[in-house]
């Protein structure tokens, strides 16, 4: 009887410490990732206040997948960008009668203020370098925003259900249409 | 095996080398040709040129010209140890939930609010009826019933060709509708259904999005013959706008994929061997090689666009849809979900003809298959997926050490798998 009890409560600090253990990885993971997962979000329409709240929510759910799901999760980068991908289009989805956000990034890339290191040359040369991105389809820019972040090719697919070939020929289309500008 | 020379790389594989993508074995052979060839090693350096332009551009544009976060971030631990306490006090699923349940607490819902709400109610409701009146005098004639899926290929021998990529028959769909400010699920619906009608949903590179009140329909690289006729049907259609663009280059013509051009370990030349000696002949194989990826490539398509339909409508925009909106949407299943079953059967009979000798899988049960199309077209196309990789690997004998007869009895056991939850698929939602 004591022998049991004194199993349970030794099992009870293993696991106690085993879940600080994770929330300190899950912290750090969400200090390291959070503003790209943040960002990713953004580009596919969420607004800022809903793209904060679910970079939250995702990380969150990383803690429950582990703990309560005692899910494998073996690429826990790859895992976060495939969670955000779908939340944020169900957020989308669930806001369809609100327009997708427009971060406006060509409006802030000419403000002085927030690129005040960049010469007027720099600024047109970025500018439409972001023109080119944005007339990319919608899912060569995803995968190129994705391989930015360092997902490899079955990661990124896995992310937008597609296979790790078809990634490949979207990301071949984007470097090609990019390539001329990159060279100017 | 001697190792022929390798004639120069396209972009893409440049791409997949520069990205660590290509198997051991090409890798290899790319090094060496790079070597050797002033040409490729330029179109490399091209490259590697664009990709640091997209680094920089995330460094000095996405990372600073985007909105800041409205709020603070949060301390991860403290909203972890925050969801915990609510779950030990039985308060909470996810936080997500929790929020929605927190919103219709008695606390929340004040005499103040529910008269607003009620006002609110009565409104809506009022208007509402208004529109559903103006709708049903303004009906024009019922959309006709989707046509009887196409005839598909049967199962059959090594001699039939590949199954063409099944013409669509979906009927012509409803004409769009009276000017309204923002295009609606049914919009979008109406132009997968012409995509469809097109033959244009089956690996031409158009996407369709709702942007900004619109159905944005995309394409770079599409086939000028569907270019103009998408044109020709939606130019004029309300609420839909169309960009397409000629890619930057000219697009090399897709690589061609046989027994004499794939790059083998000396396992899968073995393989291949026998492969030439039980079909007559090195022709019949790479004929008999042809026909299977062509096979699997157009169930592919066809997987891939009922997940592209399940990414679009789901649940909760699929509620949104009307009467004869959603007959549209189950005849778009029904077309898509008998062709894959179609496929899936032939290309298991094709295989089972030829690889069989090494013993047949056990059949297995019904496989199980979500009850939601959507997530049941997700779980296909994985089966389809891992179908895929099998074939791969067996053919090309690139990333694995398994011997190819061990990946012909797996790759059939995950072709009988694949076909029964076409079958299934079919039966539910495409029926």
């Amino acid at each position: 009887m004591l022998a049991d009890s004194l199993e349970d409560s030794l099992l009870n600090v293993a696991r106690a410490r085993g879940e600080a253990v994770l929330k300190d990885r899950i912290e750090r993971l969400f200090v390291e990732l959070r503003s790209d997962v943040y960002r990713y979000l953004l580009s596919l329409g969420l607004h800022p206040p809903q793209a904060q709240e679910a970079t939250q929510e995702v990380f969150l759910r990383l803690y429950v997948a582990l703990t309560e799901d005692k899910e494998t999760i073996r690429n826990p980068k790859a895992w976060i960008f495939r969670v955000a991908h779908n939340y944020g289009l169900k957020v989308r989805a669930r806001g369809a009668h609100e327009l997708p956000y427009d971060p406006e990034v060509a409006a802030r890339l000419v403000d002085p203020e927030i690129t005040p290191e960049m010469s007027l040359i720099e600024r047109e040369r970025a500018r439409r370098f972001h023109q080119a991105v944005e007339n990319l389809s919608e899912q060569q820019r995803r995968c190129l925003l994705l391989r930015l972040e360092g997902l490899r090719y079955p990661e990124i697919g896995a992310v937008l259900g597609i296979s790790a070939s078809a990634v490949g020929e979207f990301l071949r289309r984007a470097v090609v249409r990019l390539r001329s500008l990159a060279d100017a | 095996m001697p190792e022929g020379p390798l004639l120069h790389p396209d972009d893409g594989e440049l791409l997949r080398f520069a990205d660590g993508e290509l198997s051991p074995w090409r890798r290899r052979r790319l090094r060496k040709h790079l070597a050797a060839c002033w040409q490729c090693r330029t179109a490399l350096a091209e490259l590697e040129r664009t990709i640091a332009e997209c680094v920089r551009y995330r460094r000095e544009v996405l990372s600073r010209c985007v909105a800041e976060p409205p709020e603070p971030w949060v301390d991860m631990r403290r909203r972890i140890e925050q969801w915990e306490a609510d779950k030990r006090s039985g308060r909470a699923g996810l936080p997500a939930a929790r929020r929605l349940w927190s919103r219709l607490s008695p606390a929340w819902l004040s005499p103040q609010r529910l008269a607003v709400a009620a006002v609110l109610a009565a409104f809506v409701w009022a208007q509402a009826t208004l529109i559903l009146r103006e709708r049903d005098a303004a009906r024009p004639s019922p959309v006709q019933p989707v046509a009887a899926p196409p005839a598909l290929p049967s199962a059959a021998g090594k001699s039939e060709a590949p199954p063409a990529a099944p013409r669509a028959k979906t009927a012509s769909p409803k004409p769009f509708s009276a000017p309204r400010q923002s295009a609606t699920a049914g919009d979008e619906l109406r132009v997968f259904a012409l995509l469809r009608r097109l033959g244009a949903d089956l690996g031409e590179p158009v996407e369709v999005s709702r942007q900004g009140g619109q159905v944005v329909v995309a394409g770079t690289g599409v086939s000028p013959d569907v270019e103009r006729r998408l044109a020709a049907e939606l130019s004029a259609a309300p609420r839909v706008s169309l960009r397409f663009s000629a890619p930057v280059t000219e697009l090399p013509p897709p690589a061609t994929r046989s027994v004499a051009t794939a790059e083998f370990r000396p396992e899968a030349a073995r393989f291949l061997a026998g492969l030439e000696e039980r079909l007559g002949g090195r022709a019949n194989a790479e004929q008999f090689v042809g026909e299977l990826i062509e096979t699997n490539d157009a169930l592919l398509a066809h997987l891939h666009a009922l997940r592209r339909l399940a990414e679009r409508f789901p649940p909760e925009v699929e509620a949104q849809l009307e009467g004869d909106e959603r007959r549209l949407l189950a005849g778009l299943l029904g077309e898509h979900g008998a062709g894959a079953a179609a496929l899936a059967s032939s290309l298991e009979a094709r295989a089972r003809a030829v690889f069989s000798s090494g013993g047949l899988p056990a059949e297995e049960g019904q496989p199980k298959l979500s009850g939601l199309w959507q997530e049941a077209a997700a779980e296909l196309l994985r089966h389809a997926r891992l179908a895929e990789s099998r074939l791969a690997n067996m053919l090309e004998g690139a990333a694995s050490e398994i011997p190819p007869e061990a990946l012909a009895r797996e790759w059939l056991s995950n072709l009988a798998r694949l076909r029964a939850a076409t079958e299934v698929f079919r039966r539910r939602f495409a029926e």
